[in-house]
């Protein structure tokens, strides 16, 4: 078999193939009318970032409170070096990295601080100092 | 009740038909699919589409029309669409997790009885074709159907897939010479 015998017979390949042209238009102008399918608001990709920034907030809060209410009276319960003004994104990260606020027994799993912005982190490790 | 598609009367280029719909103009959509759903129909089903056809078709043109913007035209509007059309293709496989395997016994063979010889072999031929060209892979394939089947030149296919004439000459040579060692077997 050559090459002419493989193309003439590739020229016919799908030629049994039958579609009602005019049905299809019909359907295609049809879903197209419709417009264009949108994803729900709150699958945004923002809404879904600040929604996990206020998780982490709201939950690192809880767990400093308990934090500072079960510490024995006269303990400095978080003992931050410098201000926070002063650390970089970076600081702060590994400043609250370093915390080891989250013990295995607890059941809250936190996401990363790398995620957080810097002013998430400020505003998380304001929280903590109280 | 379906709402009835307006015509055109005048055949127009596909250029101006893109730029109508790019307006929103539905006729002109609906001039596009009539000109080129039956082509793309054949494309589809020689890669290896099978009883999908029609929907594929379907999701072919609606990807194609609510990402015109995307259509720069460096290849024709149809050889744009089968590029669509076959990575449709491809997704609908990945999502049923295996390629299609057709057994050349399901397919529709000729009565040899009531056909002449000649017409029987080339029937059989191009059966045996259509099963070895969906073993090819897939920049193969679409390269050879696209030449072979379509009649595109090496140019336009190449400006739809994104590589050089000089590379689609290559993919289509190591076509041939695949499918010639399958069909030899």
């Amino acid at each position: 078999m050559n090459e002419q015998d493989i193309e003439r017979a590739a020229s016919q390949l799908g030629s049994d193939v039958n579609i009602d042209v005019e049905d299809t238009a019909r359907r295609i102008v049809a879903e197209l009318r419709k417009g264009v399918p949108r994803a729900a608001w709150w699958r945004g990709q923002g809404v879904l970032r600040v929604a996990a920034a206020v998780a982490v907030l709201v939950t690192g809060g809880v767990l400093v409170e308990r934090a500072i209410d079960t510490a024995p009276a006269g303990d400095a319960v978080i003992a931050l070096p410098v201000g926070l003004e002063e650390l970089s994104t970076t600081g702060l990260t590994e400043v609250l990295d370093s915390l080891d606020l989250f013990t295995p027994a607890s059941e809250f799993v936190p996401p990363s601080f790398n995620e957080l912005d810097e002013e998430q982190l400020r505003e998380l490790l304001a929280a903590m100092e109280g | 009740m379906t709402t009835p598609v307006p015509s055109l009367g005048e055949p127009q280029p596909d250029g101006d038909l893109i730029e109508a719909w790019r307006d929103g103009d539905e006729a002109a959509a609906a001039a596009l699919v009539r000109r080129h759903a039956a082509p793309l129909a054949r494309f589809l089903t020689a890669a290896g589409a099978g009883e999908d056809v029609d929907d594929l078709v379907q999701e072919t043109f609606l990807r194609a029309f609510r990402r015109i913007e995307t259509f720069k035209g460096v290849s024709s509007f149809r050889t744009w669409l089968m590029t669509i059309g076959s990575n449709l293709l491809k997704d609908a496989w990945r999502r049923r997790a295996r390629r299609p395997v057709v057994a050349l016994e399901d397919r529709e063979i000729v009565d040899q009885a009531s056909d002449p010889q000649g017409e029987a072999v080339a029937e059989d031929l191009a059966t045996r074709l259509g099963a070895c060209v969906r073993t090819l892979p897939r920049l193969q394939r679409d390269v050879f159907l696209l030449r072979a089947q379509q009649g595109m030149p090496y140019e336009e296919i190449a400006g739809a897939l994104g590589t050089t004439p000089g590379a689609a000459r290559v993919h289509y040579h190591h076509a041939i010479k695949r499918l010639k060692a399958l069909l030899k077997d």
